[in-house]
């Protein structure tokens, strides 16, 4: 059998009509007879026999369109029939053969490093996604894998060293000396205490209202790639209640027995490191948006974190928070950070039955401890200090007002 | 007869039209094919004469069959000739093998007469690069960029002739092609240098769908030469024998240091290729005109007549023409395809970094 | 002996023409004016009119012959008189001349050397200074020599007078005359796409040719004394690239920094960094930058210095790259 395909015979044709067949089935037909009559979309064509033979079967009747490729007429080959070399006329594409081996791909996260880096980093074994970028806009670089690399092999070696003294008890006492930052802390606590005379309130407030907010908040599109925690509201409450209840937002003068109230209001917000606490300070807190707030303190926390904080960064708060998170305390003492007169600290959020008008409903709450200096400072202020930063955090649409 | 400058002087008024020259069509065979008085004479033998004629019988045949071929997909894109035997078999018949041609896609008859196997060409229109290993028989490549050749023609007259060669090149293209920038280009340098070459037009009356009126406002190619100091000639492109003689005559002034510019009046039968339709720009009336003075016709009245040619003769030809066309074809089929390695391989002399490169990334060889 | 560049392929073309009878020149005021530039002077003399040819105005045929002539057995030398001007001749170059050997299986193939001066830096009126290398190194079949040096262009001239490909042989304009150094009067040849370490370095890799040559020369003892250290390549050849020269560098670096004056977009430095970055990723600390000109058509010769790619340009990407 031979299958006499439509070819392309116009540059770039797809189809073709029959206008009129020459032969029909059965017939036999010589080669370069005229076959079937064809309409283009610009001739009406002749097409001849390609070879000797019997027509088995028409590959449209009049009036039909077929397509370029497909069958035209088919023939059986007669005795004297020239077998032809090729049974696809020319113009049929090759089936080009896919690679058949499947490749193993990793799909990895949006890590910013330079090529030489990552291929570093594979070298050394490490998950570049697990490595904090120290270079511009977090980029890794390879300074951080090589700190990276240091850190695990240290944390093994705590580990093991863990486990060794369990085996071997020692008899001597381990003595760690006080210095650097820890030392800075020592000293600040105890002028802390030392001066001031120390208080504090405790108020547990109902917070529902602020989670759903947060969680509307964190759904926003533009939010995709960022995370918005509660530190951020917390900061804003304080420094707008701050602008009502300046005394909160000062300083005890030793030398001239006064209270000095500072002009401006900067939060600083105690931070837990490896070395001890830090306090990062968003200067100017009243003043910012929370998003504002959220992002500096997202840079200052980076900063802090890789050691790149400065100077200017952790110093120059009027008014700090201690937030001992949701795995801390439910309340706590916290200490002021001489020489300012309050701190407040913020505890975990629990989700538990509130009532609301004679019902129980489940929601969520949240407990604040504000220390003071009773010198300078009586309970009734701190209530209603409390009370103003409350008033934010349990509704919060008080924000947009 | 012939057109040069020199036309142009004495009475002349201040402005210089078209109306200053006559211009005569020459031709050797009479519509009823006897033997014009004009200054063309007949040289060719009786035997030359039957040869022409087979050539020109031989490019017809070929002509339909690869017409039909194409219809059914054995090859592709065909620029049919039908009706153009006699410029072609003419002009080629009356060159040495020490001649070259650089012919356009549509000069088969010529190049088969100037030595192309009729295979060869098959190759050309399946694509295979084995079509285009001519150089050897002094056919220059087929061209397809129209005009190019003209200056190919040029520099291949000047290689004759700073080798001191007894050699013309006939540059083969159509009317539409004198519009090319090129053919001016070639005309000029051919005039400056004095060089052995000679331009031969088919004027066919059809650039695709673009009349000659319409191509150009001269009302003949031929008075062109003029422009450039060179000579002209207008010829009866259907008249093979005057298509012989003027070229015979147009080499010899050629190698004698003056171009020429040959005119080739005759008639495109079929369409541009197999991918137009004709009948959608011209006229039936025109085609039918033109049919009443087919050269193929004409060369058997006279071959006839002259009893040189009879029924018999024509029936075994018209068989023996089929016969080997249909054997090339064949031939063709069995000759290697073109490769993307060969195709690697012969861009340059050495294959440079990057395509080395890239027969390693195909797999090598 | 001291050459400038002008004089260096003086030289090479009145030798090669005495060893081969079948070189001959072509080209608009080549012949008695010596050409424009003198680059041809005396040839004439030397050779008579046969061999050295004055043409009308007409670079399509200029080159369109000489493909004629090449695959009639002979060896042309055809000048286009500003690289600008071979607009007029973009079929016989890459439409003819490209092509002839591949779609003839390499029965036919062109033997032909085009010589063209380019480059800004010598106030020249419009389309006098136009680089169009990337056109022709986006056209198969063709060679695309540019040296920067005296020694080079002799060397190099000689190669693509031998090589049997078709050979387009840039001169840079702004330096023809303003570098003279020892050349080996002896006829020599170069290797056609072999690119030239200038100069070697750890730092980063600049890639370069023709008249920044010079420029990047300057901005790199500049570098130096900063204390950064640089290995300057001169391509020499722009198609083909001599990617193992390069690769290699980069690997060894893994700064790359690509200078050319011709327009940014689509040069040849874009090709070169997809080169690089094809062969050389991993080993990269920095984003390969071009300092070229702008993507604009030359401009005006009163702004053509700041419009080409300068020495202040120059450190400053490298400086940038080192910053990573």
């Amino acid at each position: 059998m031979y299958d006499f395909l439509l070819p392309d015979i116009g540059e770039g044709l797809h189809e073709a009509e029959i206008v009129g067949w020459f032969v029909k089935q059965g017939q036999k037909v010589e080669i370069n007879e005229p076959l079937v009559e064809v309409q283009t979309d610009k001739a009406v064509v002749e097409i001849t026999a390609p070879i000797t033979g019997v027509i088995e079967k028409l590959g449209g009747e009049e009036g039909n369109t077929i397509t370029v490729g497909s069958l035209l007429c088919q023939f059986s080959k007669t005795s004297d029939s020239s077998p032809p070399q090729r049974t696809q006329p020319l113009g049929e594409k090759k089936e080009e053969t896919l690679p058949k081996e499947k490749i193993e791909f990793s799909v990895l996260g949006r890590v910013m490093a330079a090529p030489s880096v990552r291929k570093a980093a594979r070298t050394m074994g490490i998950n570049i996604e697990e490595v904090q970028g120290s270079g511009p806009n977090g980029r890794v670089l390879r300074g951080d894998l090589n700190r990276y690399a240091k850190q695990s092999s240290s944390t093994i070696a705590l580990v093991h060293n863990k486990s060794k003294r369990i085996e071997n008890e020692v008899i001597e006492n381990k003595i760690i000396p006080i210095r650097g930052l820890r030392k800075a802390i020592f000293v600040n606590m105890q002028k802390a205490v030392s001066k001031a005379v120390l208080c504090t309130g405790m108020e547990k407030i109902n917070v529902t209202k602020l989670v759903a907010f947060r969680k509307s908040i964190q759904q926003l599109p533009e939010m995709k790639d960022k995370k918005i925690t509660y530190l951020p509201f917390f900061i804003k409450a304080v420094a707008t209640a701050l602008q009502e209840h300046e005394q909160f937002n000062a300083k005890v003068d030793e030398d001239q027995k006064a209270l000095v109230i500072f002009p401006y209001i900067h939060i600083g917000v105690a931070v837990a490191t490896s070395d001890g606490l830090l306090v990062p300070v968003i200067k100017h807190a009243n003043k910012k948006s929370i998003f504002e707030i959220a992002e500096e303190l997202d840079s200052l926390l980076t900063k802090v974190l890789t050691k790149k904080a400065t100077v200017e960064d952790l110093t120059g708060s009027t008014f700090t928070i201690s937030s001992t998170g949701k795995d801390g305390a439910t309340f706590a003492t916290p200490i002021t950070n001489y020489p300012e007169v309050a701190i407040l600290g913020t505890h975990k959020i629990v989700k538990e039955p509130i009532v609301v008008e004679d019902t129980i409903q489940i929601g969520h709450t949240m407990t604040l401890s504000c220390t003071f200096d009773h010198r300078v400072i009586d309970g009734e202020p701190v209530n209603a200090f409390m009370r103003s930063v409350a008033d934010y955090l349990e509704e919060p649409v008080r924000f947009l007002l | 007869m012939w057109l040069n400058q020199s036309c142009l002087e004495g009475e002349i008024e201040m402005w210089l039209t078209q109306s200053c020259l006559k211009i005569d069509t020459a031709s050797v065979l009479e519509e009823d094919c006897s033997l014009s008085e004009s200054f063309l004479k007949r040289t060719a033998t009786d035997e030359q004469c039957i040869e022409m004629y087979k050539h020109m019988v031989q490019g017809r045949i070929f002509d339909g069959i690869a017409l039909k071929f194409q219809r059914q997909g054995k090859i592709k894109t065909y620029p049919p000739i039908r009706g153009q035997e006699a410029a072609q078999v003419g002009s080629a018949y009356a060159l040495t093998s020490n001649d070259w041609i650089y012919p356009s896609y549509r000069d088969i008859a010529a190049s088969f007469v100037h030595g192309m196997p009729i295979d060869k060409f098959f190759c050309y229109t399946m694509g295979k690069m084995a079509g285009q290993h001519l150089i050897d028989l002094s056919i220059f490549p087929i061209q397809i960029v129209i005009g190019a050749q003209f200056l190919h023609a040029v520099g291949g007259a000047w290689a004759s002739k700073y080798k001191g060669e007894d050699s013309v090149s006939v540059a083969y293209m159509g009317d539409g092609g004198t519009s090319e920038g090129d053919f001016h280009e070639a005309l000029n340098f051919a005039g400056v240098y004095k060089l052995p070459v000679v331009f031969f037009i088919q004027n066919n009356q059809w650039a695709i769908s673009n009349p000659i009126h319409k191509q150009t406002a001269s009302q003949t190619i031929a008075q062109k030469a003029l422009a450039y100091g060179i000579t002209g000639i207008r010829v009866d492109g259907n008249d093979v024998l005057a298509v012989y003689e003027a070229t015979k005559l147009a080499i010899e002034k050629a190698k004698n240091g003056e171009p020429v510019l040959i005119e080739a009046v005759t008639f495109r039968q079929g369409p541009h290729t197999t991918a137009d339709d004709p009948t959608k720009y011209r006229d039936q009336a025109e085609v039918e005109q033109w049919l009443t003075n087919d050269p193929i016709e004409r060369m058997k009245k006279f071959i006839v007549s002259t009893g040189l040619w009879d029924e018999r003769q024509e029936e075994e030809l018209l068989k023996e023409c089929e016969e080997i066309v249909l054997k090339a074809y064949e031939k063709a089929l069995t000759i290697e395809k073109t490769t993307i390695p060969k195709v690697l391989r012969a861009t340059y002399e050495t294959m440079p970094q990057n395509l080395v490169r890239q027969m390693q990334q195909r797999g090598g060889v | 002996m001291e050459m400038t560049i002008v004089q260096a392929i003086n030289t090479c073309l009145i030798q090669a023409m005495e060893n081969d009878e079948t070189i001959l020149c072509l080209g608009e005021d080549i012949g008695k004016n010596g050409g424009v530039f003198r680059v041809t002077d005396g040839l004439l003399d030397r050779f008579g009119e046969k061999r050295v040819v004055d043409t009308p105005i007409a670079e399509s045929a200029i080159i369109g012959a000489a493909v004629g002539l090449a695959t009639r057995g002979l060896k042309p030398i055809a000048e286009i008189q500003f690289l600008g001007f071979i607009y007029e001749a973009m079929d016989q170059m890459v439409g003819q001349a490209a092509r002839l050997r591949s779609r003839t299986e390499s029965t036919v193939t062109v033997p032909l050397v085009v010589r063209a001066p380019y480059g800004g830096g010598i106030h020249a009126p419009e389309l006098h200074s136009d680089s169009l290398e990337a056109l022709f190194l986006h056209s198969p079949g063709l060679k695309v020599v540019m040296p920067s040096t005296p020694s080079d262009a002799k060397g190099l001239l000689a190669a693509a007078i031998k090589d049997p490909d078709p050979v387009l042989f840039l001169e840079p304009l702004k330096l023809y005359r303003t570098i003279k150094e020892e050349v080996q009067e002896e006829y020599y040849e170069l290797p056609i796409g072999k690119a030239a370490i200038v100069q070697e370095g750890e730092h980063v890799t600049i890639v370069t040719y023709g008249p920044c040559v010079v420029t990047v020369k300057q901005a790199v003892a500049q570098l130096q004394e900063q204390g950064v250290s640089v290995e300057i390549i001169d391509l020499r050849t722009i198609a083909p690239i001599d990617y193992e020269t390069i690769i290699q560098s980069v690997d060894k670096t893994g700064r790359l920094v690509v200078v050319h004056e011709a327009a940014k977009t689509g040069g040849v430095g874009a090709e070169i960094a997809a080169i690089i970055a094809e062969n050389c990723m991993y080993a990269m600390h920095a984003p390969i930058l071009r300092v070229t000109g702008y993507d604009t058509p030359f401009p005006v010769s009163s702004i053509e210095a700041e419009w080409m790619p300068t020495v202040a340009r120059v450190v400053s990407a490298v400086q940038n790259v080192m910053k990573e």
